[in-house]
């Protein structure tokens, strides 16, 4: 077994790699002892080079591009839904072409593999027939490998994920004793794949389910704005001057509703892509208060607003339009989350390097469980009322980008406080009689 | 822009101020406040203990009645002492919570201003304590002041 350590055909994600150490014999003991070496060398550019995002599509390349007589590599994780061995990565044959394997089949090697959980090496004839199990009909004419091997992939606890498949064209390029590094290498991918899995699993849950909430969330505003703006322009209709006005507030209000969720979603998007930006200037932080408020009112008649603000509030540097954006999420969930009414409480403190605002509500409050997960994308604590599960992140990237802080404390039933900070950086006097009038 | 909690203490001192001369038939409370008048002080609290009472029965529905807590009879009153309210709600809210700690900050910070400099190094003035129903049954904490027979807390605001 040959580890090719050497920098022109190393794979981009293992950077580094020692180019004088390349292509070394396992025949002398010399040969053996950089071998020892070059596999502890080996192991840890595995275990460095991933990241989870990437690493389902580029650990068969990864293997493949590392171990010099490995012509392909497959690695498969085991779908519990389907009960089927998928292949989530290939390289050195055509993904298309690689099959997955069902459990059912327990006559396949590669599910004996799986199950049993003890690897397996396949030879000439013995190879063909594994071969077939693994690629699509008539793929195998075209190719040939002299030998297979296959190792289990385990957890720490012994459950087993998936196994990892190497393919050879040469027939001595591989032997039993190699058996212990191929385990290895095994072990050290296991948890990675499992954490790599659950990850793309969890994402894709979240996928389906936003595209659900998206259609549902534009829709709804839509019917209505349809709805009041066909029954205007219906001839028959003989509407006063007061309907028609109600009618036209109803169609700006939804209309404001999706332009919000909009706003959101290009948000979201601008955090993806690191565009979101923030640009700070001098700010009378009150005003911002103020203005916020004044808008959350004219979105409830069920609520009363109380706001703190100390006298003497000083200049200081934030984004305005920014900052605003935060306290109008806040200060939306503080009203969506307490549909009875009720008090919602602002209050700004100002410490000695930043000022803390909070905004406090008598809602139904959020479950120690799902506190921790608020500022997640698309993560919602309750999925039947409006929203997106976007509004908190893309605040949380706002404040972060600021310099600030965001976190919230609840108990159920009793209400949310979520507190935000914003660091105070501006030199300017206090404004006494900005912050009172 | 409107009036927040700040303008509303303001308002609130203000008016105990006023309560505290007419009682004492005098046109100038304050400098009787400095001088550590325990009348003047007596007046001037129990005025400002029934502002904060409408205050937060008018903030929130949940605030049932309001109670000063009393002083010791050999407690000295003097202009540094704090005033402490027994506030029974039927049941305590994130929102009432952050509006009594705003409420009590912004009650220090401007008596302090008021009564400088006798009142520079105060750190506590108002200090409002929540019970419920359950404090009261099981006579729990500062509770058990409001039915005691030997020193009961004195109502100043009730739904």
């Amino acid at each position: 077994m040959l580890i090719n350590l050497s920098p022109d055909s190393s794979d981009n994600s293992v950077k580094g790699s020692d180019a004088r150490m390349r292509h070394l014999s396992s025949r002398s003991r010399r040969g053996r002892a950089t071998e020892r070496h070059s596999r502890v060398f080996f192991f840890r550019k595995l275990a460095e080079a991933f990241d989870l995002d990437g690493f389902l599509s580029n650990t068969a390349s990864l293997l493949k591009n590392q171990l010099t007589g490995i012509d392909a590599v497959i690695v498969y994780l085991y779908d519990g839904a389907k009960r089927r061995l998928v292949p989530v990565s290939v390289s050195g044959c055509e993904p298309e072409h690689v099959g997955e394997i069902r459990l059912e089949a327990g006559t396949s090697p590669i599910v004996q593999v799986f199950e049993k959980g003890k690897p397996l090496l396949w030879f000439a004839e013995e190879a063909a027939g594994v071969m077939e199990e693994c690629f699509c009909p008539g793929y195998t004419d075209n190719i040939t490998f002299a030998f297979l091997f296959c190792v289990p992939m385990e957890l720490s606890d012994g459950t087993r994920i998936g196994c990892l498949l190497f393919l050879s064209a040469a027939p001595n390029s591989m032997s039993p004793r190699d058996l212990a590094f191929f385990r290895r290498v095994a072990k050290i991918l296991a948890p990675f794949a499992y954490k790599a899995q659950t990850l793309r699993q969890r994402q894709e849950k979240k996928f389906s389910n936003l595209a659900g909430t998206l259609s549902h969330e534009l829709r709804t505003p839509l019917t209505c704005i349809k709805g009041y703006a066909t029954t205007l322009l219906d001839n028959n209709g003989h509407w006063n001057q007061e309907q028609r006005m109600e009618f036209l507030k109803i169609i700006d209000a939804e209309t404001d509703t999706m332009k919000k969720l909009i706003d959101d979603l290009m948000d979201s998007s601008m955090i993806e892509t690191g565009l979101l930006s923030v640009n700070k200037e001098p700010v009378l932080l009150p005003r911002i208060i103020a203005k916020a408020v004044d808008d959350a009112r004219l979105r409830t008649t069920k609520h009363k607003f109380v706001v703190s603000i100390p006298r003497n509030f000083p200049v200081m540097e934030a984004d305005p339009v920014r900052t605003k954006q935060v306290l109008d999420n806040l200060l939306d969930n503080a009203v969506k989350y307490s549909p009875e009414g009720g008090l919602i409480v602002i209050q700004c403190r100002v410490g000695n390097r930043e000022v803390i605002l909070s905004v406090a509500d008598e809602g139904m409050g959020i479950a120690p469980e799902h506190l921790n997960r608020l500022f997640e994308k698309f993560y919602r604590v309750k999925s039947d009322l409006a929203g997106t599960g976007l509004g908190l992140p893309v605040a949380c990237e706002i404040v972060e980008k600021q310099g600030g802080r965001i976190w919230a404390r609840s108990t159920p039933g009793k209400g949310s406080t979520f507190y935000f900070t914003l660091p105070l950086t501006g030199t300017g006097p206090a404004a006494e009689e900005e912050a009172g009038d | 822009m409107y009036a927040t909690l700040v303008d509303r203490v303001t308002g609130m001192l203000e008016l105990s101020l006023q309560y505290a001369a007419a009682k004492l038939g005098e046109t100038e409370a304050m400098s009787l406040l400095k001088k550590n008048n325990p009348d003047a002080l007596g007046y001037f609290r129990y005025r400002l203990a029934e502002q904060v009472g409408i205050f937060l029965g008018e903030t929130s529905e949940h605030v049932l009645e309001v109670f000063i807590y009393p002083e010791t009879p050999d407690e000295e009153v003097t202009a540094t002492l704090p005033l402490t309210l027994i506030v029974y709600v039927e049941k305590y809210t994130a929102a009432l919570e952050s509006v009594v700690e705003a409420l009590q900050n912004a009650v220090l910070a401007e008596y302090r201003k008021m009564l400088s400099p006798n009142t520079d190094s105060l750190s506590v003035f108002l200090n409002v304590c929540f019970v419920d129903e359950e404090d009261f049954l099981g006579r729990k904490g500062l509770a058990a002041a409001v039915g005691s027979l030997h020193a009961p807390a004195l109502k100043v605001w009730s739904r």
